[in-house]
C-alpha cells in the first residue's frame, strides 16, 4: 500500500538528528523533522497534518515523549501509526511504561545506522501487511469502506486548516444485478475488477477510489471544483464504454455506471451529509436514464 | 557493516558542522565544571553519548557516556581528566575531517 514511506521525527537536538535524517533519506524515506513543539496536543495536530507512516520520537524532549505518545495513541486515526522511541534510557520500568503506552519499539542511542534501517524496514513491512488487511478490498485491491471513511474525515479536517475543498463522487455500476444473474457472480467479479482498474488508471494519483460495498464506489477528488469533477466523470463515462470489455466465455461484456456528485464545503461539512448528497445525485442519474452524472442536492 | 557513508562529502560536511558545535561548546563545559554545575556537564555528556555514534564517531559516544556518569556522581577529578583527553581527541578529529 505504501508509496514512498514518510517518517516523522520528533526531536529537539539538531546535532543528534542530522545524521539520522541523512541515513533515512539515503535509504529512500521522506523525512520530516519537528524540533519545536508547544505541547503534546500540537504534536498530535502536526502528526495529523503530515500523515506519516511511522513516527520516531525522542523521550527526553519538551514536551516529554510519553506525553506525545499518549496523545497520538488516543487519537482514533493516528493510533495505528507505528511509534518508535529513540532513547538513551535503558531502565526497565521506563521501557515497560512505554510498551504499555503503545510504543512499538525502541531505537537505542547512540544509533547504529544498519540496525535502525533494518528495524524501520521490518516495522513498515508488518505495517503494510496490516494496512492491506484493514484497508483494502480483497477483490478489487482498491481501498475499502473503512479507509474511505477515515480519508473523508481527514479531508474535512485538512479543509479546516488549509481551506482546500474536494469533490465526492458516488458511482454505481448500471444493471450489475443483470450481469450477475446472466453470467454468474464470477463474471460480476471480473466486471468489478475491470471497472476499478479503469477508474484507477484514469484519475489523478491524489484522487482516492474506494469500494463502498457491492457495485458502489466512492471517489474523493482532492482540491477539485464541481465543474472540473463533472468533466472528469463524463470523460470516464465515455471512455469506459469504448475502452473496457470483459471477455466471458465467447462474449464481450461492456458496462456503464451512473454517478452522483457532492462538493465540500458547498453541499455541507458533515461527512454523512456529503455522502447522502452524492447518493441523491446518483439516484437522480439512475432515474434520468443511467450512464450519466448528476449533482446531488443537500437535504431530504 | 561498513561505514561507507563516512566517505560521502555530504556526510563529511555534517561531521564538520557537528565538530564545530563541539569545539564551541567545550569552553562552556569547562566553565560549568569550574562552577561545579554538574547538571549541565551531565547534559553535555548525555547528548554527546547519543549523537556521536550517529556520525560514525563511536569514541565520542563513549566519552559522552563517561562524562555523563562522572558528572552524575560529581567526580570532579575524573571529569577534568576526561575533558582534557576529549579536547585532544576533538582536535585530532577536526584535523582529520578538515577540508584539504
Amino acid at each position: 500500500m505504501q508509496n514512498q514511506v514518510k517518517i516523522l521525527i520528533l526531536e529537539d537536538d539538531h546535532y543528534f538528528i542530522a545524521p539520522i535524517k541523512y541515513h533515512l533519506e539515503k535509504a529512500g524515506y521522506i523525512v520530516f523533522v519537528l524540533d519545536i513543539l508547544e505541547n503534546a496536543e500540537s504534536a498530535q495536530e502536526l502528526v495529523f497534518q503530515h500523515s506519516p507512516n511511522i513516527i520516531l520520537c525522542d523521550i527526553q524532549m519538551r514536551p516529554n515523549g510519553f506525553e506525545i505518545l499518549r496523545t497520538i495513541k488516543s487519537h482514533s486515526q493516528l493510533r495505528l501509526i507505528p511509534f518508535i522511541f529513540m532513547t538513551g534510557i535503558e531502565s526497565l520500568p521506563e521501557r515497560i511504561r512505554a510498551y504499555l503506552g503503545g510504543v512499538d519499539d525502541f531505537i537505542i542511542k547512540p544509533i547504529n545506522r544498519d540496525e535502525m534501517l533494518a528495524k524501520i524496514s521490518s516495522i513498515m513491512k508488518r505495517q503494510d501487511d496490516l494496512e492491506h488487511a484493514i484497508y483494502l478490498d480483497p477483490l478489487t485491491q482498491i481501498y475499502n469502506r473503512r479507509y474511505f471513511q477515515k480519508e473523508l474525515m481527514r479531508q474535512i479536517k485538512l479543509h479546516h486548516r488549509h481551506g482546500d475543498g474536494f469533490t465526492l463522487v458516488m458511482m454505481d455500476l448500471d444493471h450489475f444485478k443483470t450481469v450477475n444473474d446472466t453470467y454468474g457472480h464470477s463474471c460480476g467479479d471480473q466486471v468489478l475488477i475491470a471497472f476499478t482498474r479503469f477508474i484507477q488508471n484514469n484519475i489523478r494519483t491524489t484522487d482516492i477510489l474506494s469500494r463502498w460495498g457491492g457495485e458502489e464506489f466512492f471517489l474523493i477528488m482532492e482540491r477539485s471544483e464541481i465543474e472540473g469533477a463533472i468533466k472528469t466523470v463524463e470523460g470516464l463515462l465515455n471512455n469506459l464504454q469504448e475502452q473496457v470489455k470483459v471477455k466471458w466465455n465467447d462474449e464481450e461484456i461492456s458496462f456503464t455506471f451512473s454517478a452522483g456528485i457532492a462538493q465540500f464545503p458547498l453541499h455541507g461539512e458533515d461527512p454523512q451529509v456529503l455522502i447522502d448528497t452524492a447518493d441523491r445525485g446518483l439516484y437522480k442519474a439512475k432515474e434520468s436514464g443511467r450512464c450519466r452524472v448528476e449533482i446531488g442536492t443537500p437535504g431530504n | 557493516m561498513e561505514n561507507d557513508y563516512l566517505n560521502d562529502p555530504e556526510f563529511q560536511e555534517l561531521i564538520r558542522q557537528y565538530l564545530d558545535f563541539l569545539v564551541n561548546a567545550l569552553p562552556d563545559v569547562k566553565a560549568n565544571l569550574s562552577d561545579k554545575n554538574f547538571l549541565e556537564v551531565q547534559k553535555f555528556g548525555h547528548n554527546m553519548k547519543g549523537s556521536g555514534g550517529g556520525y560514525g564517531l563511536d569514541e565520542f559516544s563513549e566519552f559522552g557516556s563517561q562524562i555523563e556518569k562522572a558528572a552524575m556522581v560529581q567526580d570532579e577529578l575524573a571529569l577534568e581528566n576526561l575533558i582534557v583527553t576529549f579536547d585532544k581527541k576533538l582536535a585530532e578529529t577536526v584535523n582529520r575531517f578538515a577540508v584539504k
